[in-house]
């Protein structure tokens, strides 16, 4: 048999490497120490399934089918040849492994080292000429791709070279290795065994060594990244324990410390694709968010840190830490978010944005009462009056006054209690919706009731701002409230609010089943209780609310009822269902001055416009506000509706 | 006889009219139970505002001047004010509910080891001072008593009590403390520029909505508003087409006002324009939209383009 080396000199160039290898790991390992627990050792059994859909299977990456094919070719020849560069560390310390050089797996070998290199070849095509937007071209993509090209090549070469020498068993089963021992002058085929042998295990080790510092460092970590990611509803924040509170607690997140090591590796974990960049309305509006810079930025963040993480271990001198929110963040980053959790759906490894960017805002309100001036009417809206438009809480019934609209104490066992929000309790729009869904309830025969002026904000845009304390105080008074009347199920027409009671009021003893103004209707229409006569000739499109399309997945049912309508064609956005984009008013953001950038409405108004139709049907009060602005902003003549609306008109 | 002595607040040469409210009303309950009123005035140069508090029925009129005071010094003031409260020995003591008169209110009540009840909507006497003060703003009141023996120190909520003057002349009396107490100094005051009226001030306001159609036409706006001493003001429509500057917005993420007049010209009246203008005491609604929410909250409400009646209302008003 044909050795590349001595045993001696493969175990010291071997024991360089590991020691390097794990000096470049525990650099990594180190800002995870100080860092928080995560609570995710739990429900082992949906994250095995999880690990399979997503790390085995790729379903992320499939939905860019072109680089979905050639991330998998590469991905899957990464397991296969894991083996085979064990067989070879190994074989270099005088040990061998005996069924890497079986037939079947020498194929198997064979075979995916070719189509590794197509998949490189594909991935190199596209970064040369049809590159996406979103992607940006580096020097680390470049040496990536290079090493594994050459790990490819050099094994090819390596075995190429063995046929030449000496007809293996395995040579009939590894045509491309033979194709390369074609080329191979017999005289020297031993110096091509032994330098494409070195040059593989070098690459190799080269290539392992770089990758901590590289973007590609997902090689290591995203197989822990997916694993144990959240799974939790997306839209549900974290509650804060703001009982024990130490003098040393800190609120919110001000530095690494304040992270989860779950979190951390986020930050450790992005690839630089650029997904999240594609359809992140900060990002397409010149706001100084764009969640994979803002996510590598915090991950700088955290490795300059290192060196002095370092020195605290061995007792040298520290030197100052950068802050992470003013110097590393910027406050217009922290508070441009609108929470649509674009970002969150595109990435293929599970990374989370949101949770770090209202993190931050956390900070920044509840220890530094730093917050954007014109969000102050907001709070003390909902604070004083239940509604962030602070109007007098004794006006919250006015829209129905002439409606015969039951209370629940009137009708305290009603099929399902009407949460009617702020919005559709104050605003003009938002009251003709509620008179719509109260139209269409009636309709249908169902009993219902609300809660008039028992009913208050839920907090969605407090939590959001950052505002824990006060959302944390209108949870527990509205648990408490539909508690009191054993509340079980409950329609709401704004996503918001839908997300807020589902989701966020079990972690304050709130168990409802919440459902969308849109799938109540829809299930009466199925269900044959509610008949659409009247024809309403439009040909419109539908805007996805982000709060109850992607982060809810209430995708169809609104569709149902377009659909359902007579007269009404539906005619879909270039950016729609789980890609549609925001409207601008999420994450607190409808309380706040845009000031930075272009207008995120105006944005998804044109997509409105390329759709080339007259009206715009929504499903969400905060939407409604954002595009029907826009269309007056732009002067266009575009009719905005809600859903529930043009159902109740449809009805006899 | 005992007086109740009152502040006198002096903010660029001029009396506060707040401050004539509260000496007005310590006027009338000292004089309804057998107790006269002083004042007393803290600056520079007050030689011409001397007399203004006899005119609203003071009996004794303390000056406290010098150049150290000539801009508003928490200290100085505090002590000037201590000082006649020492030399007057009265019943009770006024200040008008004002950012300043907060701030002396309870700096003399510490310094006098007393206490204090801030922006008051009614004071009484029977034996002891009472009095009563919105709290959660104003969705409930506290009637506070001031036990026996110990000093009231009140701040009147301005544009509640009635300034009434009163034909008398009071007796001057100037003092002159030793040490002011003051540690830190104001050098300069520097205002921004602008000489308009801010919105928030303002008694009246006349605002613009999208319907403005471009920057051209808010001097319309502009004249009325000053033809009746009011502001000028605009919706976050206006402000955001860039046809006028943000500090005029009014709304949710621009200013809260509540004028004793509002007049919307061509605002549609969307929540987040309401919301910062709902709890103004008269709306008047100029819209050529009848199906406009402002006609909700409006009062008064004119169905017409804004500009034919604007330049109506600006002709008529400068008829008056």
């Amino acid at each position: 048999m044909v050795t590349a080396t001595r045993p001696g000199v493969f175990a010291l160039v071997f024991a360089a490497f590991m020691l390097l290898l794990a000096y470049s790991l525990y650099r990594r390992f180190l800002p995870l120490q100080d860092s928080r627990p995560a609570d995710v050792f739990n429900r082992w059994w949906d994250r095995v399934k999880d690990f399979f859909t997503y790390v085995i299977f790729q379903k992320r990456m499939m939905r860019d089918p072109y680089a979905g094919l050639y991330h998998i070719l590469i991905f899957w020849g990464f397991l296969v040849l894991g083996l085979r560069s064990l067989g070879l560390v190994l074989e270099g310390l005088g040990v061998s492994l005996p069924f890497l050089t079986h037939p079947a797996y020498q194929m198997m070998k064979d075979g995916w080292e070719v189509l590794v290199l197509a998949g490189i070849a594909l991935a190199v095509l596209r970064r040369l000429f049809f590159k996406p937007e979103r992607l940006k071209n580096s020097l680390d993509a470049w040496i990536t791709l290079s090493f594994i090209a050459m790990l490819m090549v050099t094994d090819l070469a390596a075995d190429g070279a063995l046929i030449v020498l000496g007809s293996p068993s395995w040579a009939a089963y590894a045509p491309f290795s033979a194709m390369v021992s074609s080329w191979i002058p017999v005289g020297s085929a031993e110096s091509w065994f032994v330098w494409s042998w070195w040059l593989h295990i070098l690459t190799l080790f080269s290539f392992a060594n770089m990758l901590p510092y590289s973007k590609h460092f997902h090689v290591y970590t995203s197989f822990f990244n997916v694993f144990f990611h959240r799974l939790e509803p997306g839209g549900k924040m974290e509650t804060m324990d703001l009982e024990t509170v130490e003098d040393d607690t800190v609120f919110g997140v001000k530095s690494y410390r304040e992270l989860s090591w779950k979190q951390i590796l986020d930050l450790y974990t992005c690839t630089e694709c650029g997904r999240c960049r594609e359809l992140c309305p900060t990002r397409l509006t010149d706001k100084p968010l764009s969640p994979m810079e803002f996510g590598n930025a915090v991950r700088n963040y955290v490795y300059d840190l290192t060196p002095g993480l370092a020195a605290r271990e061995t007792a040298g001198e520290v030197p100052p830490e950068p802050a992470l929110i003013g110097e590393t963040i910027s406050e217009d980053t922290i508070w441009a978010c609108t929470t649509c959790r674009w970002c969150e759906y595109a990435c293929p490894l599970f990374i989370s944005f949101t949770d770090k960017l209202t993190a931050m805002r956390r900070n920044l309100v509840l220890e530094e009462s730093n917050f954007p001036s014109e969000m102050q009417t907001a709070f003390k809206g909902m604070e004083v009056n239940g509604n962030p438009w602070n109007m007098p809480a004794d006006r919250r019934t006015d829209w129905c006054e002439d409606l015969d609209v039951p209370l629940i104490g009137d009708n305290p066992n009603p099929d399902v209690l009407f949460w009617v929000g702020c919005a559709g309790a104050y605003d003009d729009h938002g009251q003709k919706v509620s008179r719509a869904l109260v139209k269409i309830m009636k309709a249908a025969g169902v009993s219902f009731a609300i809660l008039g002026g028992e009913e208050t904000c839920t907090g969605d845009s407090a939590r959001r701002m950052g505002n824990e304390y006060l959302f944390q105080m209108l949870a527990q008074q509205n648990v408490e409230t539909l508690n009191g009347y054993g509340v079980k199920k409950i329609v709401t027409n704004c996503p918001h609010c839908l997300n807020t009671l589902a989701h966020e009021y079990p972690d304050f003893g709130g168990h409802y089943e919440v459902v969308h103004a849109s799938q109540f209707v829809a299930e009466m229409v199925s269900r044959g209780r509610l008949h659409f006569t009247k024809s309403i000739e439009k040909e419109l499109t539908f805007h996805d609310p982000c709060y109850l399309g992607r982060t809810n997945g209430i995708l169809n049912e609104p569709r149902y009822l377009l659909e359902h309508i007579p007269g009404i064609t539906l005619k879909e956005m270039d950016h729609s269902r789980e890609r549609g984009v925001c409207c601008g008013a999420g994450g607190g953001r409808m309380w706040m001055e845009e000031n930075l950038g272009t207008r995120i409405n105006h944005l998804r108004l044109k997509d409105v416009e390329a759709c080339g139709v007259k009206d715009l049907a929504v499903a969400c009060p905060f939407c409604y506000s954002m595009l029907s602005d826009a269309a007056k902003e732009n002067e266009k003549e575009l009719s905005t509706l809600d859903v529930v609306e043009l159902a109740a008109e449809a009805l006899p | 006889m005992a007086t109740i002595l009152t502040f006198i607040e002096v903010r660029d040469g001029q009396i506060k009219k707040a401050s004539l409210e509260a000496l007005s009303e310590a006027v009338r309950l000292g004089g309804a139970h057998g107790m006269g009123a002083s004042a007393v005035l803290v600056g520079d140069n007050l030689a011409a505002l001397k007399d203004v508090p006899g005119q609203y029925g003071a009996s004794v009129v303390y000056t406290v001047e010098h150049s150290d005071l000539r801009l508003y010094s928490p200290e100085g003031y505090t002590t000037a004010i201590v000082e006649a409260v020492r030399a007057e020995s009265p019943a009770a003591l006024f200040f008008s509910s004002t950012a300043m008169g907060k701030d002396l209110s309870g700096r003399v009540a510490a310094r006098l080891s007393t206490a204090v009840a801030n922006d008051c909507t009614e004071v009484s006497f029977a034996g002891t001072f009472k009095v009563r003060r919105p709290m959660y703003a104003g969705k409930t009141f506290a009637t506070v008593s001031f036990t026996e023996g110990s000093f009231p120190v009140i701040s009147l909520r301005p544009n509640i009590f009635r300034a009434e003057e009163k034909a008398g002349q009071a007796e001057q009396k100037a003092l002159s403390p030793s040490d002011l107490g003051i540690r830190s100094r104001a050098v300069a005051l520097e205002k921004p520029e602008s000489a308009e009226l801010d919105v928030t001030e303002a008694r009246v306001i006349v605002s613009g909505g999208r319907a403005m159609k471009g920057p051209e036409n808010f001097p319309m706006l502009r004249e009325l508003a000053q033809l009746l001493g009011g502001a000028l003001g605009a919706s976050r429509a206006a402000v955001d087409a860039g046809w006028i500057d943000h500090k005029y917005q009014v709304g949710q993420t621009g200013k809260t006002v509540s004028p004793d007049l509002y007049i919307a010209c061509g605002i549609s009246g969307a929540i987040q324009h309401l919301a910062g203008m709902s709890s103004s005491k008269v709306i008047v609604a100029i819209n050529k939209d009848a199906e406009a929410p402002i006609f909700g909250v409006a009062d008064y409400g004119i169905v017409g383009d804004l500009y034919q009646i604007v330049p109506e209302l600006v002709k008529e008003v400068k008829n008056l």
